[in-house]
């Protein structure tokens, strides 16, 4: 039965991607994104696996090292190669999940219908589910990489009812790859989850994310996502919160430089009352690159007593440098507290002044600046040995 | 705070002062539907030049050519059926000088509308329009002598080409949208006005509207250019009857604001709720100068307007001031566009929004500055209060910056009335309705002081009757 159950998901997901149009300028969800970027002709030569002399980069090799440290679950295009985890965690190949959880694996698949979410469709097979039973308390590092020119990963984290865990995760998309990760986040109710996320990419590569976190009632989320990004790349995070007495905390920042577009779009839905969201997303942009971002904050008319954030921040490290902003409100009920806010601007030239004044040169000021502008996106994660270790390789 | 019937008639608009209609007995009507045949009666009757007749024609096409924007836009707009709306109708084709000489009819709307007789002695230069024909046209002495002319658009291209061609269609081209387009194929009355360099108008130029009849559009356009160093406050605020089919408005205003030059465009609108209100508004300002639209959406049953402003000049500067209202099954779908072209300029844009009933307020935004440009500076402040439990709000603001040392500042909240405020207010005496006025007119406040004289009285007292139920 699984094995039909992903055949047909595989076999619809084909289908679906031959007849949906690659993204264009009219589509909403790609506003001031780089569509040329994720068009037919840029993706070719991943798609046919022929790159012309492209040599790996400075960032492909970063990424590669970083793929291939000691962790506790590693998945590497698709594959699961090593499981080590505490008694209790089930990592299921998808196959064997299909066959013990085919609700939830049927779900998972049925959600993303965008061009490149059923991309990992497509590859149904490719991915694990990872349980987390109800009540444990658990800590896991995984590793995700993406070698392949097309390489599609599913991720399923089904978390218990009262079960806590802590996630740290590296992504890793190698130069000539093209990665379409998907996540599915389960909070049953009264869990927790805290996940640290970091996200590594070749010059030559494209990466395509998107995550959909189900809360139910009284769970906790501390979501953080950091990106260095030489390369387009594209994050989805959509969060429905139908439970009550939940609350989301989700923080990003991104480092981007090059000539490239990051895309970062989020979905902060409130079906169900007394909940909160907040959203703050951070970034550093250089050269000539760009942040497309958009942020809807929905809030249905049940989702009394609602109070849902969000805010968007952005520092210009060039003339030519771009951030491009469209948060958004759709409230439904009218008894909420809801508020977004977006900033962009250079860098603070009395902070500069300040630190030129020290013997810092304007790289060193500039770095100093950005780390101090990044470190509040890793505040609640409780590793913050880890996180120091990142921010230096980062920075 | 419920949706309770109590609050609910305490914010019921009092449609009374604007729910009438006359017996229709109009000198030019070019019938039902839009075609070419149309378009060149209307240009016919005014005597135009045949390059206003083309650019008409040309306008036409356009407009069949696109399609209504619901891919972004209210479905609603679907239920427009333009071969039902009446494109042109004038009273007569003789402008009057002097309230004497106004038809009665007439002298009853503006009766109606509430315009106290003390007032109109301070009236400099009001130019009533009346079903797309100017019926009224007054001018001081002074406005005459210091160059200002102010005449209708009809006059203003015949009599005054050299200085209104330069300019016209091209802040506001007719392929903007599909609405721009269709004022610019039947456009009629309106205001067309040049103020000369160095004059500082001291009293604000007005207009009236009134649409009455059945099926009837009004598509007035408007062009104001303040010439060098010169300042200029243009007012207009207008009302119409209920009618059981759509009416449609659809106008079309473009600011000139020259070297130094400052312009504040006021407007109060308070179209019954039966009214389609979808209008094209955009200012040039050049090296030093000022424009302000200074906007409040209190009618109509879905008003679609975002006054904009190209900076074009050095220290240029842009301003909106915005408060929407909507009521029972109103959507005031309103908003903001600043485009940064040049160095140091500066934009601010302030909404506030309030949502009663079902009503849906929407605000639009777009800031842009590209890296071609540099010392810039926007805030945007968008402020929106749900009074019911039906109420709805929505905020879609657009940012994009770059380029060296230019900032961007937006923030937007959403709230319902503060319960403590009201417990206050009810604990002295005050009853629920009257504390919700009180507490609607506080938020609101600062805004509506932002308003001239003239405007902040009438202003509030719609608020007023919007919040507390039938007058009196």
């Amino acid at each position: 039965m699984s094995e039909s159950l992903l055949g047909d998901i595989s076999d619809r997901a084909k289908s679906a991607f031959a007849s949906i149009p690659f993204p264009s300028k009219k589509d909403g969800r790609w506003r001031f994104g780089d569509v040329g970027a994720w068009g037919v002709e840029a993706l070719f030569p991943f798609f046919s696996g022929k790159f012309e002399n492209v040599e790996s980069s400075v960032c492909g090799k970063a990424a590669a090292e970083i793929a291939n440290g000691a962790c506790d679950i590693k998945i590497f295009d698709g594959q699961i190669l090593q499981a080590d985890v505490p008694g209790g965690v089930e990592v299921l190949p998808m196959a064997e999940a299909a066959r013990a959880y085919p609700e939830n694996v049927e779900r998972f698949f049925d959600v993303g219908t965008g061009k490149f979410d059923l991309l990992a469709s497509a590859k149904s097979e490719a991915g694990a589910y990872i349980k987390i039973p109800a009540g444990a308390e658990v800590e896991l590092s995984l590793k995700l990489a993406s070698s392949l020119p097309v390489s599609a990963s599913s991720l399923i984290f089904d978390v218990g009812e009262g079960a806590s865990l802590k996630l740290w995760r590296d992504c890793a998309v190698f130069d000539r790859s093209f990665s379409a990760f998907r996540t599915l986040w389960l909070a049953g109710p009264k869990s927790r989850i805290e996940s640290a996320n970091f996200k590594f990419s070749g010059e030559v590569s494209r990466a395509y994310e998107r995550e959909d976190f189900k809360v139910s009632d009284d769970v906790e989320i501390i979501d953080a996502l950091a990106q260095a990004s030489p390369s387009h790349s594209r994050h989805e995070k959509n969060f429905d919160v139908f439970g009550r007495r939940a609350s989301v905390d989700s923080r990003a920042f991104f480092g981007i430089c090059g000539s490239i577009t990051h895309d970062f779009r989020t979905v902060q839905k409130h079906s169900a009352p007394d909940s909160g969201s907040s959203l703050a997303v951070r970034s550093a942009v250089y050269d000539s690159a760009s942040l497309a971002f958009s942020g809807l904050i929905r809030v249905e008319t049940s989702a009394r007593k609602t109070k849902s954030y969000q805010s968007c921040r952005s520092l210009l490290f060039s003339p030519s440098a771009r951030a491009q902003a469209a948060p958004e409100l759709e409230i439904i009920a009218n008894d909420v507290e809801c508020s977004h806010g977006c900033a962009i601007s250079k860098p603070d030239k009395d902070q500069l002044f300040y630190m030129n004044s020290r013997g810092l040169s304007e790289s060193e000021a500039f770095a100093l600046i950005a780390r101090g502008f990044a470190e509040s996106s890793f505040e609640k994660i409780s590793n913050s040995s880890r996180v120091e270790k990142y921010l230096e390789t980062a920075f | 705070m419920d949706g309770g019937s109590d609050i609910s008639a305490a914010v019921n608009l009092d449609r009374s002062a604007g729910d009438f209609k006359f017996a229709e007995d109009y000198a030019y009507d070019a019938g039902v539907g839009l075609n070419e045949g149309v378009v060149r009666y209307i240009s016919g009757v005014k005597g135009e030049d045949p390059w206003i007749l083309d650019f008409r024609l040309k306008a036409l096409k356009i407009f069949e050519s696109l399609k209504n924007p619901t891919h972004w836009a209210s479905k609603k707009l679907d239920e427009l059926d333009f071969s039902k709306i009446r494109y042109y109708l004038a009273k007569s084709d003789i402008k009057t000088r002097s309230w004497d000489e106004v038809p009665d009819d007439v002298k009853k709307t503006f009766e109606r509308l509430g315009v106290p007789q003390q007032e109109r002695a301070f009236l400099a230069g009001v130019e009533a329009q009346y079903d797309s024909e100017s019926a009224y046209s007054n001018m001081k002495e002074h406005l005459a002598k210091d160059g200002v002319i102010f005449v209708d658009s009809t006059e203003g291209l015949k009599k005054y080409p050299e200085i209104f061609r330069r300019f016209f269609g091209k802040v506001v081209p007719i392929a903007d949208n599909k609405y721009s387009a269709l004022n610019s194929a039947v456009f009629s009355g309106g205001s067309f006005i040049y103020i000369p360099k160095g004059v500082k108008v001291k009293q604000p130029l007005q207009a009236y509207f009134r649409i009455n009849a059945q099926n009837f559009g009004q598509f007035e356009r408007t062009l104001i250019i303040a010439d060098e160093g010169s300042e200029v406050l243009y007012m207009e605020g207008c009302t119409a009857p209920r009618f059981e089919t759509e009416t449609l408005h659809s106008a079309v205003v473009e600011l000139v604001a020259l070297k130094g030059a400052k312009i504040q465009y006021v407007t109060v609108q308070n179209w019954s709720d039966n009214v389609f209100n979808l209008v094209t508004k955009r200012g040039i300002a050049e090296e030093d100068a000022q424009i302000r639209w200074i906007d409040c959406n209190i009618g109509s049953g879905i008003t679609m307007k975002y006054p904009g402003v190209l900076l074009k000049g050095r220290r240029a500067r842009g301003e909106v001031i915005s408060i929407a209202l909507a009521n029972k099954r109103q959507h005031q779908d309103t908003g903001a566009k600043m485009i940064h072209l040049a160095d140091e300029t500066t934009s601010n844009i302030v909404s506030k929004s309030v949502s009663v009933s079902d009503g849906r307020t929407s605000y639009r935004g777009l800031v842009y500055m590209p890296d071609t440009v540099r010392d810039c500076r926007n805030n945007t402040v968008c402020d929106a209060l749900l009074i019911n439990e039906a109420s709805r709000n929505d905020t879609y603001p657009a940012i994009s910056c770059s380029g060296e040392n230019n900032s961007v500042q937006h923030e937007a909240s959403v709230s319902k009335l503060d319960e403590e405020q009201i417990f206050y207010m009810r604990s002295r005496g005050i009853d629920e309705p009257s504390a919700v006025s009180l507490s609607v007119n506080g938020f609101i406040n600062d805004l509506v002081k932002e308003f001239p004289l003239e405007y902040s009285v009438e202003l509030r007292r719609l608020i007023e009757l919007q919040m507390e139920g039938a007058v009196g």
